[in-house]
């Protein structure tokens, strides 16, 4: 008990200054305990006369999973259960929010209310509780909801076992397709595919955290794992174009969208998607530039750097590269020496070791699947070359902090 | 109807979500409130709120189907 405490003190100040996002504590019998709300009345009230309250209650009476609930406004909350220590009953409710998803936010809540028959005062009024609200996207409050859990129950949990409960208003929802600012993303759309046509990485992380949309039900009805796979469609379709745009050679950034098209299809849950989506933006960021540096070489060198760059998930026979380029190995290899100041062979491994850091980072694979997906012909051969090139262990840089 | 003035807020919502119909918070300024839906019942929290005021100088209950104010007598007042 005296760990719950710990845990969840130090959580909510850690949600309070960092994302602004207040903590509730509610007993078994839903009566509050605790909270750090600015406006407290305002909020527990709303949250005890919404949806969200209702779907809390039914949720917990089956299920000591978190879950994340929106009700038609787009108003939402997270929801985790504290166990007794017999772990048998729901000894205490610890809540977030009230935040708003990504698609709601003040103005979306102003246009409701300009449909309703009040005045302009009230709705003013109401608008001055609702500012204080933070957005967050949904794949952030899948991380808190998993983070909540823990220090609410001691335990871990995947995104897999977080549930939704997203109400929707189909009639503002059918209205509001034409709405610039329905998704709220479309400047920060604009922003991240000009700085990866560009090759730019500057504050790109903090635009693609907001891309994520929040509301669950605008493609795919109950269907979250539908919908993420959806939206991750788009948005390689999207990061392909951008690049082309760039300077990557449409076969390139088709074949890698493809690849990551065919990754994402067999994902299982929500959260391995939003890991692609990190890996697959990486990839074609890092095309976009060296689209950019190739072309202060000359044109066979471009080319070969893009054959690599395309078939980084093979042995790449350097006769059978250089044939389809158009050149002899020979000449290709001399060329590239000079030009690039390295061997063929050392840009090669060079490359897929980046490649392996970057599979390494999303914790999706382990150090044999990294080896047997960039063709090395063995995990040993694969860790030397890495140890070589990067001074530590495959294994270590996947324990260790990101480089 | 107006309501009385030391009513449980959430308890009454509650009381609502019973009845058949709409139910409607008519507030003195002209706003209809409908508390049945809700974003209204945001609104609604936000007027009774209203730190100058109790609730039956804001606005009186109004029910589409009247048998609906017997579920609800026990917030209302005639005054």
């Amino acid at each position: 008990m005296i760990d719950v405490y710990a845990r969840t003190a130090t959580m909510r100040d850690m949600f309070l200054y960092a994302q602004n996002l207040y903590c509730w504590c509610f007993d078994s019998q839903y009566q509050l305990l605790y909270s750090n709300a600015e406006n407290q009345e305002f909020f527990y009230q709303a949250f005890m006369i919404s949806s969200c309250f209702d779907a809390a209650k039914k949720h917990f009476e089956q299920f000591f999973t978190p879950i994340i609930l929106s009700d038609k406004t787009g108003i939402a909350w997270i929801a985790a259960a504290q166990l007794n220590e017999t772990e048998q009953t729901i000894s205490a409710y610890h809540i977030l929010g009230p935040f708003f998803t990504v698609e709601a936010s003040e103005s979306y809540l102003y246009q409701l209310c300009s449909r309703l028959p009040v005045g302009s005062a009230l709705v003013n009024d109401l608008m001055k509780n609702m500012r204080k609200l933070t957005t967050i996207p949904l794949g952030t409050a899948i991380r808190y909801a998993i983070m909540l859990h823990y220090c609410a129950a001691g335990k871990q949990c995947s995104a897999n076992d977080v549930s939704l409960h997203m109400e929707s208003d189909k009639d503002v929802a059918n209205e509001s397709w034409s709405d610039y600012n329905w998704h709220g993303t479309w400047e920060m759309e604009q922003k991240l595919f000009k700085q990866l046509k560009d090759g730019n990485a500057r504050n790109v992380y903090e635009l693609l955290s907001q891309f994520s949309s929040g509301r669950i039900g605008s493609i795919c009805p109950d269907d979250p794992l539908r919908q993420a796979k959806d939206e991750m469609i788009i948005f390689i379709a999207l990061c392909s174009r951008s690049v082309i745009l760039g300077g990557v050679s449409p076969e390139g950034s088709y074949n890698l969208a493809d690849y990551y098209l065919q990754r994402v299809e067999a994902c299982n849950s929500v959260s391995d998607i939003q890991n692609y989506s990190i890996e697959m933006f990486n990839a074609f960021l890092h095309r976009s530039r060296q689209a950019k540096k190739a072309q202060s070489h000359s044109v066979p060198i471009a080319n070969a750097m893009e054959y690599i760059e395309n078939h980084i998930n093979e042995k790449i026979n350097l006769d059978a590269m250089a044939s389809e380029i158009g050149y002899t190995g020979y000449y290709l290899s001399n060329k590239f020496q000079k030009e690039v100041g390295k061997s063929i062979n050392s840009y090669i491994q060079e490359r897929k070791i980046e490649a392996a850091k970057g599979m390494l980072r999303t914790s999706q694979f382990t150090v044999s699947d990294v080896s047997e997906r960039l063709a090395f012909s063995s995990p040993s051969y694969f860790s030397s070359i890495f140890r070589k090139l990067t001074g530590m262990a495959p294994g270590d840089f996947l324990k260790g902090p990101t480089s | 109807m107006t309501l009385k003035s030391d009513i449980k807020v959430i308890d009454f919502l509650r009381s609502v979500n019973k009845c058949s119909k709409d139910v409607w918070f008519l507030t003195k300024a002209g706003d209809r409130i409908n508390l049945k839906s809700e974003l209204s019942r945001y609104l609604f929290l936000t007027a009774v709120s209203t730190p100058d005021e109790t609730f039956y100088n804001l606005g009186e209950i109004s029910c589409d189907n009247p048998d609906d104010f017997s579920i609800l007598t026990d917030y209302l007042t005639d005054w």
